[in-house]
């Protein structure tokens, strides 16, 4: 999927569709904190493979942000006051709306994609397609 | 009669800028200039329906990004939760939970 992505033939979005409660949510917060300062990704990543981030702990979040060299106190203030907290929760509304029941849930311009990484490959080169014939024709 | 009118046009005018500066509130202070204020006004107006706008595409509301530096996406271009080329015809959107 990376290839496509590095082809220019697709952009990649990741949204929380928090489905396993208040750590989640947290996680989900972190990152969004962190995204503030430009360092979405490297907690998107963390979340993913990190030992501190997988506690799913404020301590964990804080040693990562110190890692990161983000400003620890602005962070702090951010995931303590919870402000992202109605971003994450619209995410979670537009999951539903699009109809997501699980996770992972894949769109493709905005249609449900496949399960398997094929299907989803196969999907994206054909949506590029109709995006090129839609422009041609 | 003259007098009366001259009268009233004053009064008209006291009243419209008791109303200028009491409507304003906090936006006039510091420049009484209606049109002034009007600008402020619709400035911050148009700014909160971007703000409103972008939260309907959790993508789009971000203004923090760069070009990744690291891992497999390095070299990708990126707008917060957003990844690769704005302009590619292709949106990939995954909804999941880090857990």
């Amino acid at each position: 999927m990376e290839e496509l992505i590095h082809s220019g033939i697709a952009r990649y979005e990741y949204r929380h569709f928090i489905i396993f409660g208040s750590a989640s949510q947290f996680a989900a917060m972190a990152t969004e904190c962190a995204g503030d300062q430009g360092a979405w990704w490297e907690f998107h990543d963390a979340y993913l493979i990190d030992a501190r981030a997988r506690s799913f702990t404020r301590a964990g979040a804080l040693e990562l942000a110190r890692d990161e060299g983000l400003d620890v106190a602005q962070f702090t203030q951010c995931i303590d006051n919870e402000e992202h907290r109605d971003r994450i929760l619209q995410m979670q509304q537009q999951a539903i709306a699009d109809g997501a029941r699980g996770t992972p849930t894949f769109l493709i311009n905005g249609r449900m994609a496949a399960r398997s990484l094929d299907g989803i490959i196969e999907q994206v080169h054909d949506a590029a397609e109709a995006v090129e014939n839609q422009e041609g024709g | 009669m003259r007098l009366t009118l001259i009268l009233a046009t004053l009064l008209g005018g006291i009243g419209l800028l008791v109303s200028a500066c009491g409507s304003g509130g906090e936006e006039a202070d510091g420049d009484v200039s209606t049109g002034t204020v009007r600008t402020e006004r619709a400035d911050r107006e148009a700014s909160i329906m971007q703000q409103e706008q972008g939260a309907e595409q959790p993508g789009d509301t971000g203004v923090e990004g760069g070009v990744i530096d690291f891992g497999h996406r390095e070299g990708l271009p990126f707008t917060r939760n957003v990844v690769g080329d704005p302009e590619a015809p292709v949106l990939i959107i995954e909804y999941s939970d880090f857990q």
